[in-house]
């Protein structure tokens, strides 16, 4: 059994998530709608689990966990949310969260990342982990190397064969202004950091020859 | 001549001095013995004596100490008035007023002789010839004087003298009035020389300058041809005694000159003119003349010279008569018509009433007429007719026709046209104004009288700017629109066009635009309330989107939400008891929600751009351009700011309003063929935002492809642009590309 504090907006959710959270055998120490109210109540309650929402109305579920995170409060975090958007799962995760899930995910799916946090185990949902892989790594290489275009692969080239953003627009009959955003763009597409990285990459991956540099 | 011891009478005849021998004679034999002279003179001094008082002509002995007289003779007595008692007791001086002679002598020996002033007892003045000597007398040192009077003779020698210097001063006058004339004179004796002559007279003839003729006869001149010629003229004249005269150049250089001889029986007087001007005048005048009458023969008017009488043949008629398809010696000589038998029948009383008035009151007459032609044709003619009276009393007419049948057909054309011309300026619809070069008014037509209410007759003493409130028609030029004041007072709004039509003089055309411009109001207001109605709208839509995506988002998906919940948790609850019919149907029923909640999130995030609201539109843009950059095959999209514009955020309808653009020209852009990059260029601050989305793909066709389910394509762009106050274009440059740029600038909507 597993002592769980609800965080949502919306009281009906709030209710259902209890139901079910009861039902599995765990125990819902608390619910609130507000980040203030919860913030205070998870020092006082002390849960294991907090399911957290995004969208708290006016404010943020964002603000609870970089408090939490301030503060060290020990609590396993789920974000539980509409929100797919990949930035939101990177900054939940970069915030301390354990798991994200979306809303609608079955009940099961739930009880399990309740269960894994619990443990001190990551959970993700099947698709917030993709969204997770956009948001924060670009995967394994050939799926990260499928995802460049035509002419980021180009500039990729390019980069790795020493061209400077002046060289490459010239070249390519670009300012040097989008190069450097092409750079940017493929390099986050990679989960590169840095051009070494980046040279490491395209070796790896084929993209140019070992001995061509 | 004088003598110191005997003076004898000068200027006597010889026959004359005999009485004076014997008076002498007689006074010498009157010596008593012993008498002497009173002083106790010698016989000298007694000889002067009876000398003196012997002598005809008037002597005295003065003392040269003294000055006083010692003796005076009868003659002098006579001469000067005095009595001799008188004379002893007088000095020269008494007798000579001036200290100094009139004509002092050559010499300054006594005896030499000079012409003194005396003044007799009468108060006479005399001019005296005075000779004298020195002696001594009675004792003492005298001067016996010998006085003649000369004031006759100097009188006539003053004359004389005046009478020779006025004759020399008139011969150097005539020299000097001579040597003036520009002509030449020259005047010789029988004998052939030069009486008078003054310097262009030589100059004609070619000789040097400051040769001197007077005097010289012209045998003795250097012979040019000149001196040659006249040498002939003169003495042709000489023996002829008749005057001539020529034209002749002189020198070989030299002018014409006119060379005219007046003989006499004294020699010649001869006038040299020169004449070369005139010459050139009258060669000038010839070539002139001929040229006239070349011109004349050639102008294609015809000049001629008639008779009074109209019936009778011309005197003279130029060959342009040709024209009528006669020769002149036809016309001239009566073999052809003539003038009167060709006149127009309409024309003849009018132009016989004319000719007669011409020859009546003389002076010149314009006449227009029509004559016939060899082929019959009629042709108009202006005729400026003369009345010249001749040396014999008669009447000549002397004129010039001058053809004017085009002139005339052309009048009639432009009657014609301009008939026609007023009959659509009076049907034009437009009102329509002339006006001078003071804007006063000088025609109009029957719309301008409808368009502004005035009668033709109070337009025409209007000026345009009487007319047409405005101020900038004080130059003349009138602007493209202005309102004119209608008679009754009301302003009527006229589109003006206006153009020069002669020096001088333009013209307006006026358009009464009240339609129009209510029209345009109309088609403004409309604009207006399209764009209201069009920011109402995209508000509108916008909250719309936001109410759904709010619903979706926290009703319908939560509701979704928590029904999967309560699904799970009663299919958990009640597994044991549930038929496998009922977990079917509960699996069915969990798949059909999350289909449900799949279809929720995808909804919301074509209706709410994600992050705008809670990070704003650096970030909503980013997230956009990522999420369409994920798959490769389509274009590239980029975002391009500068890390300074990262945290920037604008208004809320600001922010929405740029990112729907973007988004649509970003979807555009993707859709149109050959696009491989799309670029979304961010800038701007807290007051400004400019938005440029720029792709590479080839322009649109002119029938866009529809826009996709929940985008408006560029109208919709254009639309939600207008609803910020921004302002919104879409340019192509085949190099770069189609650029849609957005400028917010805060307070300038």
């Amino acid at each position: 059994m597993t002592d769980v504090y609800v965080v949502d907006d919306h009281a009906m959710l709030r209710d259902g998530l209890a139901v079910v959270l009861r039902a599995a055998g765990h125990h819902v120490v608390g619910e609130s709608g507000d980040p203030t109210v919860a913030l205070a109540e998870i020092q006082r309650l002390a849960p294991q689990v907090l399911l957290l929402d995004l969208h708290l109305g006016q404010r943020s579920g964002f603000e609870l966990l970089t408090e939490l995170q301030r503060r060290k409060v020990e609590v396993q975090t789920i974000v539980l949310t509409m929100s797919e958007l990949p930035r939101h799962v990177a900054e939940a995760m970069r915030l301390g969260a354990m798991g994200y899930m979306l809303k609608g995910a079955p009940s099961a799916e739930l009880l399990q990342a309740i269960e894994a946090v619990a443990s001190g185990r990551r959970y993700l949902g099947g698709v917030v982990a993709d969204l997770a892989v956009q948001g924060l790594t670009a995967g394994d290489d050939a799926t990260a190397l499928g995802k460049l275009s035509a002419r980021e692969r180009q500039m990729a080239e390019l980069v790795v064969r020493g061209k400077s953003s002046a060289q490459i627009g010239t070249l390519l009959h670009l300012s040097p202004k989008t190069v450097d955003s092409y750079r940017s763009r493929l390099m986050a597409k990679l989960g590169v950091a840095d051009v070494p990285a980046l040279v490491r990459f395209s070796i790896r991956t084929g993209l140019i020859d070992a001995d061509e540099r | 001549m004088k003598s110191s011891h005997l003076v004898l009478p000068s200027g006597l005849p010889t026959d004359d001095r005999r009485p004076w021998y014997a008076r002498l004679a007689a006074a010498w034999r009157r010596r008593l013995p012993g008498r002497g002279t009173p002083q106790g003179g010698n016989d000298a001094e007694t000889f002067y004596a009876a000398m003196c008082q012997a002598h005809p002509q008037a002597m005295w002995i003065y003392d040269l100490a003294t000055l006083r007289f010692l003796q005076v003779n009868d003659a002098a007595i006579a001469q000067y008035g005095y009595s001799r008692d008188e004379f002893l007791q007088m000095s020269i001086l008494h007798v000579r007023p001036d200290p100094e002679p009139l004509h002092p002598p050559p010499t300054a020996a006594p005896s030499a002789a000079c012409i003194w002033e005396h003044v007799c007892k009468d108060g006479r003045r005399l001019e005296v010839d005075v000779q004298g000597c020195d002696l001594v007398f009675q004792g003492r040192a005298a001067r016996m004087v010998l006085l003649r009077d000369v004031s006759a003779e100097q009188q006539l020698k003053r004359e004389l003298a005046a009478a020779m210097a006025a004759e020399a001063q008139a011969h150097a006058d005539l020299q000097q009035v001579m040597d003036r004339i520009s002509d030449g004179f020259m005047a010789l004796d029988a004998q052939g020389r030069f009486t008078h002559a003054n310097q262009r007279a030589a100059q004609l003839l070619g000789l040097p300058g400051g040769t001197v003729l007077v005097g010289r006869s012209l045998d003795t001149l250097r012979p040019t041809p000149g001196v040659s010629m006249l040498a002939d003229r003169v003495a042709t004249a000489l023996r002829h005694q008749r005057p001539s005269h020529c034209e002749q150049r002189l020198a070989a250089d030299g002018p014409w000159c006119e060379l005219r001889v007046f003989p006499s029986d004294r020699g010649v007087t001869i006038h040299l003119s020169d004449v070369s001007a005139q010459r050139r005048a009258r060669e000038a005048l010839r070539q002139s003349e001929r040229q006239f009458r070349l011109l004349a023969e050639r102008l294609p008017a015809i000049i001629y010279r008639a008779p009074a009488d109209a019936t009778a043949p011309c005197t003279y008629i130029s060959p342009a008569i040709r024209q009528l398809g006669y020769t002149p010696m036809q016309w001239a000589s009566g073999a052809g018509p003539n003038w009167a038998q060709s006149l127009h029948p309409d024309d003849r009383m009018r132009v016989a009433d004319e000719l007669r008035t011409l020859h009546a009151t003389g002076g010149e007459l314009h006449m227009n007429y029509r004559l016939r032609d060899h082929k019959g044709q009629w042709r108009h003619y202006i005729d400026h007719a003369r009345a010249v009276a001749q040396p014999d009393g008669r009447i000549e007419v002397q004129g010039v026709m001058v053809e004017v049948t085009e002139l005339r057909r052309t009048e009639q054309a432009l009657r014609e046209a301009e008939a026609c011309q007023r009959g659509l300026f009076e049907a034009m619809a437009e009102g329509v104004l002339l006006f001078d070069a003071g804007q006063r008014i000088v025609e109009s037509n029957t719309a301008m009288t409808g368009l502004s209410g005035y009668a033709q007759a109070e337009l025409m003493r209007m000026t345009v700017p009487e007319l047409l409130r405005s101020t900038e028609g004080a130059a003349g030029q009138y602007p493209a629109e202005a309102e004119m004041r209608h008679k009754d007072g009301h302003l009527v709004p006229v589109e003006i066009s206006q153009r020069p039509v002669r020096e001088g003089f333009s013209v307006l055309v006026l358009r009464d635009v009240t339609e129009r411009r209510r029209a345009e109001q109309a088609v403004r207001e409309h604009k207006s309330e399209l764009t209201e109605l069009t920011e109402r709208l995209l508000a509108q839509e916008r909250e719309t989107t936001r109410y759904i995506a709010q619903t979706l988002h926290e009703q319908v998906g939560q509701q979704l939400t928590v029904a999967r919940l309560r699904l799970d948790a009663t299919a958990t609850m009640h597994a044991d008891a549930m038929t496998d019919a009922l977990h079917l149907e509960c699996r069915q029923l969990a798949r059909s929600l999350d289909q449900a909640m799949g279809e929720v999130r995808s909804v919301l995030h074509a209706l709410r751009p994600a992050l705008l609201e809670e990070q704003g539109l650096v970030a909503a843009l980013d997230n956009e351009v990522r999420t369409r950059s994920i798959d490769p095959a389509r274009a590239d999209v980029l975002l391009e700011l500068d890390e300074d514009d990262l945290g920037l955020r604008w208004p809320a309808d600001v922010e929405y309003a740029a990112f729907m653009i973007a988004r649509e020209a970003i979807v555009d852009a993707q859709q149109r063929s050959g696009c491989t990059l799309v670029r979304v260029v961010l800038s701007g601050d807290a007051h400004s935002l400019q938005l440029e989305v720029i792709d590479d793909g080839q322009p649109a066709a002119q029938v866009l492809p529809a826009a996709p389910l929940g985008h408006l394509g560029l109208v919709g762009m254009r639309e939600r642009a207008v609803a910020i106050g921004a302002r919104f274009e879409v340019q192509y440059d085949p190099v770069c590309g189609r650029t849609a740029t957005l400028l917010w600038l805060k307070g300038k909507q």
